[in-house]
């Protein structure tokens, strides 16, 4: 279809003007293919866990027992009939009935951070643009669901992620790089007792005094409220949901002493404090070489298995997992055929990711590789598409345009279409 | 059975001792068996029928080749096995197969003394099953035979690590101490061994071993009668018993024990050494020399060329030893008895063509003494600090004094013009800044800091009538002009030190800040960046461009919006929806960079005439090293080459098309587009310029309708906080600014000034308008402003972060090191340089990051670098103080930002930055100490904080908290003024 330049031009203009900060072009055709909305919003939070490296998924998730590529590594049952995963996670596949597993995922880049910013935003990344993170997205377009904690919070994130993208700051998540040390900067110094703490308050507003009668700028007044936000932060309760020392030892020491286990354990509490996004980045997937060695695979697979395995136990004790959506993510797959230093390399052909939760249709698989684990063969999942069943999942308008700073349009999940049967 | 008393003359012995030890210690290699065991790892997955099948085929020619190597047929047991290695099928059983087969060829290797493809054949066993404890043992073993002792310690650690009781792995590891001269750590893991084995016959031998290099000749015997008891035929025992026979003289009976030796392995060099020692020892010199040949024609190990060396320089035949010791050097290069008895023997004979390298070997290899436990504080401590002379330092130009008539009158002119729009507009102007407002609000727009104690008190008290304007001038000399505009224009650029994966930025950020400081004209500047060719060390202008490899289009987007406030972006994929460029018009402005590449590569007949990458590659491949280094090398090797092959240049002949889904009339999917200009004058592509520099001509041309307009209202809002129109790079034809006629007059001003930033910053500082206080209204959204003083500010993250460094620490700052140190030894020319240099130039690179970190590492307190913000890394990691109060991550343009959040308060509340204000050795806690009284320790607290005396109210509450705590109140005065909003706004 083509437009005379001029009236194309105008009518998109108009439009725009008349309509800024909503849909150029309203698409009905979506509405079509999206899953019912009866079932959408099912999910009130979210717990997104991303295998940083490129998670090998003919190791884990998608299993090709018999097929010479799958190598050394077995193949053991899980709790649903004719699934069958990994060895190396045992844990989740006794709990297989609270997982959809895709073995579909595909995406056209091998580079890591490529991929990674195209699992998270559902775009590619661009030097002149950044996309939003799911949280940020959720938050712009929910609304702040948390009064003193922030709403999206990340543990142990890449330096390069994408956080807010081209939202306002605020919407930037927090970053906890370190699960036991919690929340930064929450602990007064050891020679300041709360005497003086208030003491310093004082001071603060008399030293203060002249220049705030004499500004009225909204950003002093900003400042200052924030001052008085942050000192009840210190002295509220909140704070304990950042504070790993509250659980019991044998329960940190269930989810494994690693940075993942402590993190997913960290995600756990904040989910249960009201935090609506927590994101968990476990490293290590990137095996080049020797990937059967007991530091490799067999460690980073078993971290991951005691890390999800007993947080999805603890979500379904406690019902959060009834409207918790749990996400795990990665940028690629790992070439089926072993390399010539018994590794695998980057393979974004065909890869795995993982659903669970109330709003989620679990106990089965999702598409399929094909016999050598090589190229997607049914229902390929794109990145977009993920994400557009994850917003689904949580009651998102995947349709509302959210404009840039610089007047470009932008969805939550891009162009993605929610899978109707992952969604329960 | 040895006794003790046997070696009466215990003296003399040892003395003879000294002289056979090295060769004794490297002719003891370990022959350990290795051939496998079975795997305790839980049963592999059941076997399908064929899959078992094929493991039992496998499995029978395994046993055939181990068949062949029992019979000493190594070679036929290599052929063998790579038969059966050539075979496609991996299941977790027939890996196993695989790793015993890489294992036996290791061992038949070794056999023939090819103990490097000994080393890869085991390597490539571990790839198999990571956990094949013989493969990692032949390893092992070869390492020692090649005389590798670190990397048969590393091996060893290997195997301790896969089973902490493995014997076989602490005698080795032992062994390799004891090599390398630690025979205290050596007898350790022999003892562990015997502990957890105490009948391994190798441990008491190789104890007796260090035992006798320490002297202990006792222990030493007991040690050998207890491997003989073990093992009435432990070669080893019996070569280290007929030794000490030989020592006290006991000629027959060390000939005994030789002879036994030789009688189970006929082919052991030692023993034929020893027996060779021994005639000449018994002073029969010609009959000795049939042994030390037989050694050499058993093997030709190191170890019989090293002894046949030393037989023939004792016999004083020193040309036939030299040629000995080469032939032995050649074959383990780091043979230190070869260096010292070549160079014995080359000095006897005159030769001197070995002089050289053997006076350095000797010198690399003899062991330092004594052996410290760490690395550590080996070094001398230099006069000089390396460190200082590899500071990065700009050299500033200054502005002319002798312009300052012209400055002041063209200031007169701006304010004119500005009280025009007061009356225009009914607008009240501003009280003037006093002086305290004024040092602080200065010191900030200029250098990106508040004023040290000793500023604000100079200028206070000054009573020059012109300190004002003398102030300005001396801060736009100074380094701290170029550090603040380098933040902001770091901002702009996104720059990064990783510029894109393969370049290093640090070149470029250092032109960038030399650019800056010596006031290079802006269209000069930016001409630079745009029109760069070549690599980053040849140019590091390129750095520019390098940002954003394979993205043209891009790259023309931001280079517009950046440097004439043009956004197109919009146009990149359908025509502008606000504005008037159509997508057409973007394609013809991305025609002019569309030729521009980042790198090149071997095959590019426009740089190399012959491909010196497929060279390179050939001569890497015929490099001798080890399967795994040359895998792990392979890597690295390649980077370096990318790194070099990073050049910015142009193909004149690559066009740029319509996308495929272009939707307008004027034009079809495919069709190509010439280069035309978007606005302004059209420009001349000459003949043989790449379209590029035609285009970055055009881009800071004084024609150019935008260019000049963009840089004066960027540098015009960087003092008054607001632009004359909003937002500064997003131009419109209906941008209108807040007083045109004064926008127009700053444009002239930039051109009349050929673009001389310093010299526009002056005009615009010493003018009424900037001198007069802040802002103190609300401004409401949309609201024209008409400047009756600056905008009230935040600081920027930067100007934030470099205060408190001023105030914890005023001096000895860190700075970053010069980028080209590392450029020097990464850079090579292709045509001239060898596979050697390019991976030599990986580690060398490696070196100069270490001696940069060591000195980085002095200016670290509690974690945190001390240095001012343009010294640190681009970007610093997101939990920096520097991006907890809004410094861009570099991705996107401009990106930075002054809004507070709860975790910036935390930082400021609990961060170790506030804390460091308090330590002892801070600057404030100086300036608050040398003082004699409270009143003027708070008056200096006052000052050095916000600049400012305090009033009377202030000083009476922050005295009696003085009085009241002492020094603690004085943190608390401190803590508490930081904290104020004064503190981080700018009035």
């Amino acid at each position: 279809m083509k437009f005379p330049i001029s009236d194309r031009r105008t009518m998109m203009t108009r439009v725009a003007q008349a309509t800024l900060g909503v849909s150029l072009f309203p698409a009905l055709d979506r509405a079509v293919v999206a899953a019912d909305s009866r079932n959408a919003g099912k999910a009130k939070r979210v717990i997104y866990l991303f295998m940083a490296g490129g998670m090998t998924h003919i190791d884990t998730f998608d299993v090709k027992p018999g097929h010479p590529n799958q190598g050394s590594t077995q193949v053991i049952s899980t709790n649903v009939t004719g699934c069958q995963l990994g060895q190396h996670l045992p844990k989740l596949a006794s709990q297989f009935d609270k997982l959809a597993v895709i073995r579909s995922m595909n995406t056209q880049t091998a580079d890591h951070e490529a991929g990674e910013y195209l699992m998270r935003t559902s775009y590619e990344a661009i030097a002149t643009e950044r996309h939003p993170s799911l949280g940020p997205w959720i938050q712009k377009h929910l609304g702040r669901q948390n009064k003193s904690l922030p709403d999206t919070v990340m543990i142990s994130p890449p330096a390069r992620h994408p956080g807010a993208g081209f939202l306002d700051p605020t919407f930037s998540p927090l970053p906890i790089g370190d699960p036991n040390r919690g929340l930064e900067n929450t602990k007064a110094p050891e020679y300041l007792t709360e005497a003086s703490f208030e003491t310093r308050m004082e001071l603060i507003n008399l030293f203060d005094k002249k220049f705030r009668s004499k500004f009225k700028d909204k950003q002093v007044g900003a400042y200052t409220d924030l001052y008085s936000e942050a000192s009840s932060l210190l002295t509220s309760g909140e704070l304990k949901a950042f504070d790993l020392k509250e659980e019991k030892n044998e329960v940190r020491d269930r989810y494994g002493r690693d940075p993942f286990g402590q993190g997913c354990l960290l995600a756990r509490r904040l989910i249960e404090n009201n935090v609506r996004c927590v994101e968990v980045t476990c490293g290590g997937w990137d095996m080049h070489s020797a990937m059967q060695d007991a530091n490799a695979l067999p460690k980073v697979a078993g971290i991951i298995d005691r890390a999800i395995g007993n947080l999805l136990e603890d979500l379904a004790a406690s019902g959060l997992l009834q409207e918790t959506i749990v996400v795990l993510a990665t940028e690629f797959g790992r070439s089926p055929e072993l390399n010539y230093n018994a590794g695998r390399d980057h393979h974004p052909a065909a890869f795995s990711a993982v659903l669970a939760g109330g709003a989620i249709k679990t106990g089965q698989f999702y598409g399929k590789s094909d016999a050598a684990g090589h190229s997607v063969e049914s229902e390929g999942v794109t990145p977009a598409d993920l994400n557009a069943t994850i917003a689904t999942a949580l009651g998102l308008p995947l349709e509302q345009e959210i404009f840039s700073p610089t007047g470009r349009p932008f969805k939550v999940a891009h162009d993605g279409t929610p899978i109707g049967a992952l969604l329960s | 059975m040895l006794r003790t008393s046997d070696l009466s003359a215990a003296q003399q012995v040892i003395r003879l001792l000294e002289s056979l030890l090295v060769s004794a210690l490297l002719i003891t290699v370990c022959a350990t068996g290795v051939h496998g065991q079975p795997p305790a790892n839980p049963g592999p997955p059941p076997e399908k029928p064929e899959q078992a099948a094929k493991r039992q085929e496998l499995q029978t020619q395994y046993e055939s080749a181990l068949a062949k190597s029992q019979s000493g047929d190594w070679d036929a047991a290599i052929a063998e096995c790579d038969q059966l290695l050539s075979a496609p099928e991996r299941t977790p059983q027939i890996q196993l197969v695989r790793a015993e087969a890489y294992t036996l060829q290791s061992n038949a290797h070794f056999q023939k003394a090819r103990f490097l493809k000994a080393i890869d054949s085991a390597y490539l066993g571990t790839l198999e099953k990571p956990d094949h404890v013989p493969a990692h043992r032949a390893r092992a073993t070869a390492y020692l035979a090649r005389g590798d002792y670190d990397k048969a310690i590393n091996t060893a650690n290997r195997m301790i690590g896969i089973d902490a009781k493995d014997a076989i792995a602490h005698s080795m590891r032992g062994h390799a101490y004891a090599c390398k001269g630690n025979y205290d750590q050596s007898i350790a893991d022999q003892t562990k061994a015997i502990e957890l084995n105490p009948s391994l016959a190798d441990a008491f031998q190789r104890r007796a071993v260090a035992h006798l290099a320490k002297k202990d000749l006792p222990k030493s015997i007991a040690d050998i009668d207890q491997a003989l008891k073990l093992d009435a035929k432990h070669v080893e025992a019996l070569c280290d018993r007929g030794f000490l026979f030989a020592s006290n003289k006991n000629y027959p009976a060390a000939l005994a024990d030789f002879d036994a030796a030789l009688s189970v392995d006929p082919n052991h060099i030692r023993a034929q050494l020893l027996k060779g020692r021994a005639f000449i020892a018994q002073g029969k010199k010609d009959e000795a020399r049939t042994y030390f040949d037989k050694a050499v024609e058993i093997s030709p190990r190191y170890e019989a060329y090293l002894g046949r060396a030393q037989y023939l320089q004792e016999v004083k035949m020193h040309a036939e030893a030299i040629e000995d010791y080469t032939k032995a050097i050649e074959l383990n290069p780091k043979l230190l008895p070869a260096y010292q008895g070549r160079a014995v023997c080359c000095n006897k004979t005159g030769d001197t063509q070995y002089d050289e390298i053997d006076r350095e070997k000797i010198k690399e290899l003899t062991p330092k003494t004594p052996e410290k436990k760490s690395g550590k504080g080996k070094k001398d401590t230099p006069s000089v600090d390396p460190g200082l002379a590899r500071r990065f330092v700009v050299k500033s130009k200054e502005v002319d004094p002798t312009r300052r008539a012209e400055v002041i009158a063209t200031a007169a002119r701006i304010d004119e013009l500005v009280e025009q729009n007061y009356k225009k507009y009914n607008v009240t102007p501003n009280p003037k800044t006093n002086d305290e407002q004024f040092v602080r609000r200065i010191y900030l727009d200029i250098t990106g800091t508040i004023p040290t104690l000793k500023q604000v008190n100079s200028f206070l008290n000054s009573t020059e009538p012109n300190k004002r304007l003398d102030l300005i001038d001396s801060l736009l000399n100074s380094e701290g002009y170029a550090s603040h505009q380098f933040n902001y224009w770091a901002d702009a650029l996104r720059y990064k030190d990783d510029l894109n994966g393969t370049v290093r930025g640090e070149l470029f950020r250092q032109h960038l800040k030399q650019s800056l400081a010596e006031n290079k004209p802006w269209n000069k500047l930016v001409y630079e960046l745009i029109s760069a060719e070549g690599r980053i060390w040849e140019n590091p202008a390129t750095g520019y461009l390098q940002r954003d490899p394979g993205m043209p289009l891009d790259v023309m987007n931001n280079t517009l919006r950046i440097f004439i406030g043009t956004r197109i972006g919009c146009a990149q994929c359908h025509n502008h929806p606000f504005d008037k460029w159509t997508q057409k018009d973007f394609y013809h402005m991305a025609a002019f960079t569309f030729g521009t590449h980042n790198s090149t590569h071997g095959g590019d007949k426009k740089f190399f005439a012959s491909n010196p990458v497929e060279r390179l590659r050939k001569e890497f491949d015929a490099i001798v090293q080890e399967e795994e280094d040359r895998r792990n090398n392979s890597y690295r090797f390649d980077r370096m080459i990318s790194i070099n092959m990073m050049a910015v240049h142009d193909d004149p002949k690559r066009a740029i098309q319509l996308p495929k889904d272009y939707a307008y009339d004027d034009g079809k999917p495919g069709d190509p587009v010439p280069p035309k200009t978007l606005l302004g004058q059209p420009v001349e592509i000459k003949k043989d310029e790449p379209p590029r520099r035609a285009f970055a001509r055009w881009l800071v041309s004084k024609d150019n309708p935008r260019f000049a307009l963009t840089i004066s209202n960027r540098l015009w809002k960087q003092l008054f906080g607001r632009g004359q129109f909003e937002p500064i790079d997003d131009i419109t034809d209906q941008t209108v600014a807040e007083n045109p006629e004064l926008m127009k007059f700053l444009e002239s001003e930039m051109v009349r000034l050929n673009f001389d930033m310093k010299e526009y910053l002056r005009t615009l500082a010493y003018s009424e308008t900037y001198q007069r206080q802040a802002h103190m209204e609300i401004l409401l959204p949309g609201q024209v402003y008409h400047f009756p003083g600056p905008v009230l500010r935040r600081m920027t993250a930067e100007q934030a972060w470099d205060s408190f460094v001023t105030i914890a620490r005023e001096k000895d700052h860190y700075r970053e090191p010069q980028a080209s140190l590392k450029g020097t030894v990464q850079r090579f020319n292709f045509n001239k340089v060898t596979a050697e240099d390019v991976l030599a130039s990986e580690p060398k690179g490696s070196e100069v990051d270490r001696i940069n970190n060591e000195f980085r590492n002095k200016f670290l307190f509690k974690g945190e670098l001390i240095a001012r913000a343009s010294e640190l890394p681009s970007p610093v990691p997101p939990n920096h103080f520097l991006r907890m109060f809004g410094q861009s991550d570099r991705e996107l343009i401009s990106a930075s930002s002054t809004d507070g959040s709860v975790p910036q308060i935390l930082l400021m509340l609990n961060g170790p930055i506030s804390h460091m204000l308090l330590e002892e050795d801070s600057t404030i806690y100086h300036n608050i100490m040398r003082k004699n009284n409270i009143p003027d320790g708070v008056r200096s607290a006052f000052l050095t904080c916000l600049s400012r005396a305090p009033d009377r109210e202030e000083m009476e509450r922050a005295m009696q908290e003085v009085k009241e705590k002492g020094a603690a109140g004085y943190g608390n005065i401190v803590w508490s003024l930081v904290n104020t909003r004064e503190f981080l706004f700018i009035q």
